[in-house]
């Protein structure tokens, strides 16, 4: 039996302002996924991965197109109708860590869980355990600034991952590690898809890591490239 | 809402974060002008109850003045007025006597009203106790039949009597035949006690003595001007005055103590609330202070912001968690502001005293007890406190307009 995709974009168009006219960013492109998919996206700096990576994620709006998760029409929602929806659905993990400096890593990973009102002895237990399965069991009361970059990049993926998520969306999460952490990073990424299932859409400019992906697809000019 | 709390204590109220910088300046801008709006209001509170206590003091709470001809007894008058009344509220009755005549002492002279009242009951209406700066409150006889009186601190200065000195009072009285001739009493007296009125006027004319003394000196017999009553409390007295004159209808006079000084109450009553008015401009221009401070913040929270919304946060767990920052400076304000208000009224009750800075020729009063009021400090926080949210509302929901990926890009 084939199953329907779990999030569908079709003729995403994106552009921005630039002097009188506009640049367009995204022309048309169009993308399912399946549940328990892994998919890479490649591509040069400009080619909108990026752009589209947060358009999947709700996080921007295209100027054109349509964005469904399962039936759901994404691009009808009203800003905090999609904030609830990405609280409940998505895992985010970005280039930079984008940890709160006041927050130890336990207190950055229960984050999603607080905003969605979820018992603090409940939240606390589940992100020591999954802190725990990422090696990180020592730093749980560390502040962003006590954390080495991989460490960062490990709380940010624990936190993306603590609301259970439908799909994770990983904006270049080795772009700024060195190789040996960008390369435990990568493992990470692969352990959790085989242990947890999990629907994952990948933005890199890596080509080792996105060569690992079942699925590859690479970006020019806003559109695919085949 | 507990979440944003929780946000907003982590992310604000830590003492690197809300200590520093332009949130420190909005907070200290703030608590002075609560400080300015505490003083003010307590100069205000401080003014309007140390006249309502000097009123209280010296008029007692209900003055009935019967009518001119009239020969009525004063138990007859009594028995009218206390008709109806709970018997519980009316603490004490005393007659008396306004006579107006001139203090003479060392070649000086001096206008007076001669207040007569009954030296048995007097202190059950009036209360002088407090009042006495000099000498004994006492209204008997000297050994020497020279009756004893308590007269005004500014009477004491003015002729320059103080407690054992004698002096004498003239009085002119119409002849009984032929009223544009005036024959002349004269009495001797002792000043007893030098009283601090508390108001002005009185202090400069106000005299008290055995009523029979007033009488006698004034032809008069037996006949007194009304009656003083003193009420469980002030605010009944106002009631019951209301009722009594209702009850004894327009022959009768009859005023309470807010009557008896109507002009200066209202005076006071519209100057606290200008005064609240103005000086809360000083509190507003401080919530500018906190808007322009919590904008910088938002500046610097840009990629915070961003996170929170990419991970779930709505437009108004973003304004929520802002606005109870603003919500925190502005009860770090008022509490702030209240114990500086505090100190200033201190200093102010001591340079009061030091240097006379009230003149009573221009303000009634020489001396005001400056008095913070709850219901002036409620009103006050009250005031900040939606002065502090309204601030905080316009940054709070710039921060809730952010697009998270303009945050990541410029936070």
């Amino acid at each position: 039996m084939v199953s329907s995709p779990i999030l569908k974009a079709k003729n995403i168009l994106k552009s921005y302002p630039q002097g009188v006219g506009e640049l367009q960013i995204l022309r048309g492109i169009s993308l399912e996924i399946f549940p328990g998919d892994a998919v890479s996206i490649l591509g040069s700096s400009g080619a909108g991965k990026s752009t589209f990576l947060h358009i999947l994620g709700t996080l921007d709006r295209p100027q054109g197109g349509e964005l469904k998760y399962e039936d759901q029409d994404l691009l009808s929602m009203n800003d905090d109708e999609l904030s609830l929806f990405r609280n409940q659905k998505m895992g985010f993990v970005f280039q930079f860590h984008h940890l709160i400096s006041e927050f130890t890593a336990l207190e950055n990973v229960i984050l999603p869980g607080r905003i969605a009102g979820e018992p603090m002895k409940e939240l606390k237990l589940r992100a020591e355990e999954i802190l725990h399965t990422m090696g990180m069991k020592d730093r749980l009361s560390h502040y962003p600034s006590q954390l080495s970059g991989g460490e960062l990049q490990r709380v940010a993926i624990a936190r993306a991952l603590i609301r259970k998520p439908k799909i994770l969306f990983a904006d270049e999460p080795t772009g700024n590690l060195d190789s040996k952490n960008g390369q435990l990073i990568q493992e990470l990424f692969f352990n959790l898809k085989n242990k947890m299932g999990l629907t994952m859409v990948v933005v890199t400019h890596d080509l080792n890591f996105a060569s690992r992906f079942p699925k590859v697809l690479r970006m020019k000019d806003g559109n695919w490239s085949y | 809402m507990e979440t944003s709390f929780w946000l907003a204590r982590k992310l604000f109220f830590t003492r690197k974060n809300f200590w520093t910088g332009s949130s420190l300046f909005a907070v200290l801008g703030l608590i002075m002008g609560v400080a300015s709006l505490v003083t003010a209001m307590a100069v205000m509170s401080g003014f309007e109850s140390t006249l309502k206590s000097a009123v209280v003091d010296v008029t007692g709470h209900v003055r009935v003045v019967r009518g001119f001809n009239s020969n009525e007894k004063w138990e007859e008058l009594d028995a009218k007025v206390r008709d109806g009344e709970p018997t519980a509220e009316i603490r004490g009755v005393s007659r008396f006597t306004f006579v107006e005549g001139i203090v003479t002492h060392q070649g000086q002279i001096s206008g007076v009203i001669l207040q007569g009242v009954d030296p048995q009951q007097y202190q059950t209406v009036l209360n002088f106790s407090n009042r006495i700066i000099q000498g004994v409150q006492g209204l008997d006889t000297t050994a020497e039949s020279v009756p004893r009186a308590l007269i005004g601190k500014g009477i004491s200065q003015k002729l320059n009597l103080k407690a054992g000195d004698k002096f004498r009072v003239v009085l002119p009285i119409a002849d009984r035949i032929d009223p544009n001739k005036f024959h002349r009493r004269i009495k001797e007296f002792q000043v007893g006690g030098v009283l601090d009125l508390g108001k002005f006027d009185w202090n400069e004319r106000m005299m008290v003595t055995d009523m029979t003394v007033t009488q006698e000196l004034a032809e008069i017999g037996d006949r007194y001007s009304g009656l003083i009553y003193r009420f469980s409390s002030a605010e009944k007295a106002r009631e019951a005055s209301f009722r009594i004159s209702q009850k004894l209808g327009g022959t009768y006079s009859v005023r309470d103590w807010h009557d008896l000084s109507e002009n200066l109450f209202e005076a006071v009553r519209i100057e606290r609330v200008v005064i609240f008015f103005v000086v809360l401009v000083i509190v507003i221009v401080a919530a500018f202070n906190i808007s322009s401070s919590l904008f910088v913040t938002i500046l610097r929270r840009y990629s915070d912001i961003a996170i929170l919304k990419a991970l779930g946060a709505r437009r108004r767990d973003i304004i929520l968690i802002f606005s109870l920052q603003g919500l925190f400076v502005g009860i770090v304000g008022v509490v702030g502001g209240s114990l500086v208000g505090k100190l200033l009224c201190e200093i102010l009750q001591v340079l009061q005293h030091k240097f006379r800075l009230v003149s009573g020729a221009v303000y009634k009063l020489d001396n005001i007890d400056v008095l913070i009021r709850w219901q002036d400090l409620t009103a006050i926080f009250i005031a900040t406190i939606i002065i502090c949210l309204i601030a905080t509302l316009a940054p709070a929901m710039r921060g809730a307009k952010l697009n998270p990926v303009e945050g990541f890009r410029y936070g």
